[in-house]
């Protein structure tokens, strides 16, 4: 099997989580060599009136990859930085190792590197095509109310599409600065929404911790190489969840909408289909409210021969038949090639 | 504090403006004061704004108003300010602002070569041809503004089209075509009768194939211009009337007797953008005798002008080689239209695609030296002749296996047993590359695509195919070979898989593309080598079923050797190569079609794919890849068709014949090139042979702005101006010009030219860069063009075609950065991707846009390595 360079960051910093707090103390830096995929599952628990139910512990859940238990490595609530999972069920803050290398980066010590576990990573993909000239300035209003009521735990960066991909602002916790980014975008061209979405999954890939992507958009696509069923794939390879909120009406465009709403609930994520300002204001606070409501887990699955989609399936113990609570999460994903 | 928009469209120009919108707002939320410098910035107006308010006496609108107002307006001040500053002035001031107005789209399309000098027009072919342009224009090139009005007036703007053709080439067929006679037999046979509409009533200029054809045209050793074939084909061909729709052309064309005849008729069919057709077909020909030993012999023209409708895209691939002999080249056109009577369309694209993914392969191997000598022709010769016309995929598998083992043979494969890693290593490098590490990292991108479509290697179908072939005489198949395919072609997923009904009837795939795929996903292998493991015979007919995977595999390693820098597609996309459709729409055959992109940006597709033949792949692919790059700014005028052509030249010439030597002379050139062109502040005779050295490569005005630095003292703006390819062009003529200059560069210069490494020729094919469209050709080279403007139907694709600075450049800077030649085959398709990212362009043209952002990428690597060099002395 071959180690995929993708996930090279993320392992190396679950392996850091996992590692006993010793190994820091070491003269000699540690190499580790990997040859597994971790999962990084994100899920909402709601009650039967649909209100988060929070609180829940790593004990209370059961996770299932194809009906075969898995065992859960890390668990965080909301915007709490992630804890190490003990072999009794029990939390413990992560400690890093002294590692080296590109995956070392911003490791300095065990409160910098909780840090950057604690919070949401949130990528807002805005559409700046054609499309969007009309209702233009209130999508732009209703993103920039979105970045400053983010938990301060929370980073954010901004991405505009058309025919290309802009990063008006990199990942960062400073609000203005997003904002900055956010209103220097300009409108015009085709849109190439599932070719802008793959970049940002891509950049999104890269750092580790919780991520979520948002999509605004109207749809539909007009200019993109790669389908969306390509890079939804991406996205549940990755566990990150795709918001999308579409600005058209949900029987304008069915094809669009159909793939909006798959995308997103293949990777647990949720659509809004929000044609007016303070519709797509609700639809920012919903997300908002799911992030800082969720739950994240990471795990290593267990020997599984299936190579082609492993469904994944999470249960509560207090009610493993789902009838008193609502669990939503990715279905499942398919494992890499090689792994 | 709530804050809300009223007005959107207020605010939309409020943020679009610049205005920091984003600061204000912050400012009102935090309760502290705002300010902002609402200072008008001044913007200098080219004459002044009195005279662009000439035609307004009320002085209403200021001249920004009137250029909103009036596109006349608005491209008269573009077009002078393309013009060379002194003519500019002149004609600014003698000819009424009213006539200048009226002739601005002339001016803009054909201006830029307007040049005055002492008084006099400077007109192509200088002295010899000045009465004969006077009679034509109808004014004394002693009276420049009443000889420039007149030009533009004269039919609509043709002649002054014509005037721009000619004066933008150099050399013998420059001398050739602007001999006074000459010149005005050719220019009565362009304007014919009907001169209405102008040249320049078009968005984009129309004449694009008479600027192909008089940069292309070239001369025998006689003087005379060359022509395939011998003048009896043309002659025929022009009189047929499938071809040739001007009545005059076919009458006269069977009492031609020169060349010229043929040439003055091409002249004629080179006003229209279509219904020219045998111009296009004397243009490819021509190119491809261009480095050919010996001509093609005219049965070998008159097979490829009466196939060139098909066949057409294939030329290039011919044109390549010059090696190829008139055998190979016919045998390949009667292979190709063989393919075509193949009813069955499965086989028939299987059988295509195999063919072209080998001749593909042959193609890269021939490019890059790996095939040599009579190796290129024997190898082309077999590869067709072994793929020839099979009755059945069996056959085909076992053809295209023969024909792979001849690609093998002659590229030293042979005895290998791995024969997907010997294909993969020639693609990745050369033989005995001197730098493992690099060809290990170029070996992993091509199997990282590979891996990535999921396609089964040559080498497991040739062994699975020796394992059934075994099995028929009691032989053993390896099943965990079988299973590992199996699971293979078990990844291979259906674009309709996850979509909803409605999706999959809006699904339009090419009508083969789809069953291609179909038919792979849906072998069972294990079970269908378990089944029919008993009957060697069913076990052969199993080879079947691999055909359509070797096609794939053959393609597939074409598509992972052009993938561009930067490239998303053939790594997210598995299916990519597979939906390469060699069919086309119903109704049509594309098997020998140019590459197209299609199935761009709609929902229910699979995502784009390539359709048609492979000959354009680079650059379709290129096409289909170039919206993945994430530009630094946005912009996207200049972005479409200059930027697939930018990203072939970081995929298609590679470095591994490159020696360090050459690269340094390359390099020295450049630095000679700006220390000739900083001796030339003070030295006056420098300064006139850098003068004319830029005249020759370099369009008058910019020659004037670079004089007009100079005389001023001001390098640095003349440095900025002048192009890599400009600077290595001055190094090399100002140093033959005067070879007395002195300096310790000029000395390495000379020096290193007594090396037979660095002839011109060897030079052109190592820094070159492909262009297909304008030679018909993807081999690399160096032409010194003057960078052409934007055409119609290439938009900015020929300009980017003449812009040959890329290689030249990094090479330039890989010297300064002490790089090995090979080591640029990883940091050149990088620094490429960095530049095209950096594009800020304001208009089509603006490819000064592209020499900044070069420039910047370039800088920024130097000053990388001497940030990270330790210091001198330190410990």
């Amino acid at each position: 099997m071959k180690t995929n360079r993708k996930l090279l960051l993320g392992l190396l910093l679950t392996l850091a989580m996992v590692l006993p707090q010793g190994a820091a103390a070491q003269e000699t830096d540690p190499v580790f060599r990997v040859d597994t995929n971790l999962v990084v599952l994100t899920f909402t628990v709601t009650d039967g009136k649909g209100r988060y139910v929070n609180g829940l512990k790593p004990t209370d859940f059961r996770i299932l990859e194809d009906g075969i238990i898995q065992k859960i490595a890390t668990f965080s609530e909301g915007n709490l930085p992630a804890m190490r999972v003990k072999p009794d069920g029990g939390l413990e803050p992560i400690v890093p190792v002294r590692a080296t290398g590109p995956a070392a980066g911003g490791m300095g010590t065990a409160e910098s590197f909780a840090d950057t576990l604690a919070g949401t990573n949130v990528f807002v993909l805005f559409d700046t095509s054609n499309y969007m000239y009309r209702g233009f300035v209130y999508a732009s209003d209703a993103v920039a109310d979105f970045v400053r009521g983010l938990d301060d735990a929370d980073s954010v960066a901004i991405y505009t599409f058309s025919r290309n991909l802009s990063r008006a602002t990199n990942l960062t916790r400073n609000r203005n600065d997003a904002i900055k980014g956010l209103r220097s975008a300009v409108v015009g061209d085709d849109a190439a929404l599932y070719n802008a979405l793959l970049l940002t999954l891509r950049d999104a890939a890269k750092v580790p911790g919780r991520k979520v992507v948002i999509v605004f958009s109207n749809g539909p696509d007009s200019a993109s190489m790669v389908a969306p069923d390509d890079v939804r794939r991406v996205a549940e390879e990755e566990g990150i969840p795709l918001y999308v909120i579409s600005t058209a009406e949900a029987n304008q465009d069915r094809i669009s909408t159909n793939v909006f709403r798959r995308i997103a609930e293949r990777t647990g994520g949720q659509a809004y289909f929000a044609r007016s300002w303070q519709k797509q204001v609700e639809a920012f606070e919903a997300i908002r409210e799911d992030l800082g409501n969720s739950y994240t887990i990471t795990y290593y699955p267990q020997l599984n021969p299936n190579m082609e989609f492993r469904e994944i399936t999470v249960e509560l113990s207090p009610d493993p038949q789902g009838k008193k609570y609502k669990i939503r999460a990715r279905p499942g994903y398919k494992p890499r090639s090689g792994s | 504090m709530v804050l809300e928009t009223v007005n959107p469209t207020k605010a939309f120009i409020t943020v679009d403006s610049g205005f920091p919108l984003a600061d204000l707002e912050q400012a009102l939320r935090t309760n502290r004061p705002f300010s902002f410098d609402m200072t008008p910035t001044k913007i200098p107006i080219l004459y002044g704004p009195e005279y662009w308010m000439l035609d307004d006496p009320k002085k209403e609108k200021s001249p920004i108003q009137t250029f909103l107002s009036d596109p006349a307006m608005c491209r008269l001040y573009l077009s002078l300010a393309k013009l060379e500053k002194n003519t500019a002035e002149l004609i600014r001031k003698d000819i009424e602002f009213e006539k200048l107005r009226a002739f601005s789209h002339v001016i803009d399309f054909y201006g830029a070569m307007f040049h005055v000098e002492n008084g006099r027009v400077m007109v192509p072919g200088g002295a010899r041809t000045q009465s004969k342009w006077e009679n034509l224009v109808g004014a004394s090139v002693a009276k420049p503004s009443e000889f420039f009005l007149k030009l533009m007036a004269v039919d609509d703007g043709w002649l002054a089209c014509y005037y721009d053709a000619l004066y933008r080439i150099e050399g013998p067929v420059k001398d050739y075509l602007t001999e006074p006679q000459r010149m005005e037999r050719f220019y009565e046979a362009l304007r014919g009768k009907i001169t209405s509409p102008g040249p320049a009533r078009p968005v984009f200029r129309a004449n694009t194939d008479m600027l192909i054809f008089t940069h292309r045209l070239r001369l025998d050793a006689d003087g005379r211009p060359h022509v395939p074939g011998t003048l009896a084909v043309w002659k025929t061909l022009f009189a047929d009337k499938k071809v040739v729709d001007d009545k005059r052309l076919r009458k006269a064309a069977p009492s031609w007797q020169e060349p010229d005849d043929l040439i003055a008729a091409l002249f004629a069919l080179s006003r229209s953008y279509i219904e020219n057709l045998p111009l296009r077909m004397f243009v490819a020909t021509s190119e491809m005798n261009r480095l050919r030993a010996r001509p093609l012999e005219p049965a070998t023209v008159e097979v490829l002008l009466e196939d060139y409708q098909t066949l057409r895209s294939q030329y290039s691939l011919l044109a390549e080689a010059p090696e190829l002999s008139d055998e190979a080249i016919r045998q390949f056109v009667v292979a190709a239209l063989e393919t075509q009577r193949i009813r069955n369309e499965n086989l028939r694209a299987d059988t295509v695609g195999s063919l072209q993914g080998l001749l593909g392969l042959w193609q890269i191997y021939t490019r890059h030296g790996i095939l040599s000598g009579t190796e290129v022709d024997s190898t082309f010769r077999k590869i067709v002749e072994t793929i020839g016309k099979p009755d059945n995929h069996a056959q085909l598998f076992a053809n295209a296996r023969n024909a792979t083992t001849a690609l093998l043979e002659a590229t030293g494969g042979a005895d290998g047993n791995d024969p997907q890693k010997h294909l993969v290593s020639m693609l990745a490098g050369v033989r005995d590359a001197n730098d493992p590490a690099i060809l290990a990292q170029q070996t992993r991108a091509i199997n990282t695509i590979v891996d990535a479509q999921n396609l089964l290697t040559v080498t497991e179908l040739f062994t699975l195919d020796d394992q059934l072939k075994g099995a028929a005489s009691g032989g053993q198949i390896d099943t965990t070979l079988v299973n590992r395919l199996t699971a293979r072609i078990g990844r291979i997923q259906s674009a309709r898989a996850s979509l909803s009904t409605e999706e999959k009837n809006a699904l339009s795939f090419g009508r083969n593309a789809e069953e291609h795929v179909e038919r792979e996903r849906k072998v069972r292998l294990r079970a269908e080598v378990d089944k029919n493991a008993s009957s060697p015979e069913k076990l052969m007919e199993l080879r079947e079923v691999l055909a359509p995977h070797l096609r794939d595999a053959l393609v597939g390693l074409i598509y992972a050797h052009y993938a561009p820098p930067g490239g998303q597609i053939l790594l997210t996309n598995s299916q990519f190569v597979r939906y390469h459709d060699f069919s086309g729409m119903p109704g049509s055959d594309f098997s020998w079609a140019p590459t197209e992109v299609v199935g761009v940006g709609w929902s229910a597709t699979s995502g784009g794919r390539l359709m048609g033949s492979l000959s354009e792949l680079p650059y379709a692919l290129a096409q289909a890849e170039q919206n993945f790059l994430v530009p630094e700014k946005e912009q996207a005028l200049i972005w479409g068709d200059l930027v697939p052509q930018v990203i072939l030249t970081a995929t298609v010439p590679r470095w591994w014949n490159v020696n360090p030597t050459q690269l340094h002379y390359v390099a020295l050139l450049q630095r000679a090139g700006k220390s000739l062109l900083a001796e030339s502040v003070v030295d006056l005779e420098v300064r006139k042979l850098v003068m004319a050295s830029l005249g020759r490569w370099s369009n008058p005005h910019r020659v004037s702005e670079v004089r007009n630095a100079i005389e001023h003292h001001d390098l640095d703006f003349a440095m900025e101006q002048l192009m890599p390819s400009e600077l290595f062009r001055i190094g090399l003529d100002v140093l033959a010009a005067n070879k007395a200059l002195r300096s310790p560069i000029y000395s390495e210069i000379r020096s290193l030219q007594e090396n037979a490494e660095v002839k011109m020729e060897t030079i052109s094919d190592l820094f070159g860069s492909p262009k297909p469209a304008l030679t018909h050709s993807y081999r690399p080279e160096l032409l010194g063009l003057r960078t052409m403007p934007t055409l119609m139907g290439y938009s900015s694709r020929l300009m980017a075609e003449t812009w040959e600075s890329g290689a030249l450049y990094w090479a330039e800077v890989s010297d300064r950065l002490r790089m090995k030649p090979e080591e640029l085959n990883i940091a050149v398709p990088e620094w490429t991707r960095e530049t095209v990212e950096g594009i800020f362009a304001t208009h089509l043209e603006d490819w000064p846009a592209l020499l900044r952002s070069m420039r910047r990428v370039g800088e920024d690597k130097v000053n990388r390595r001497a940030e990270n060099a330790p210091m001198a002395g330190a410990q």
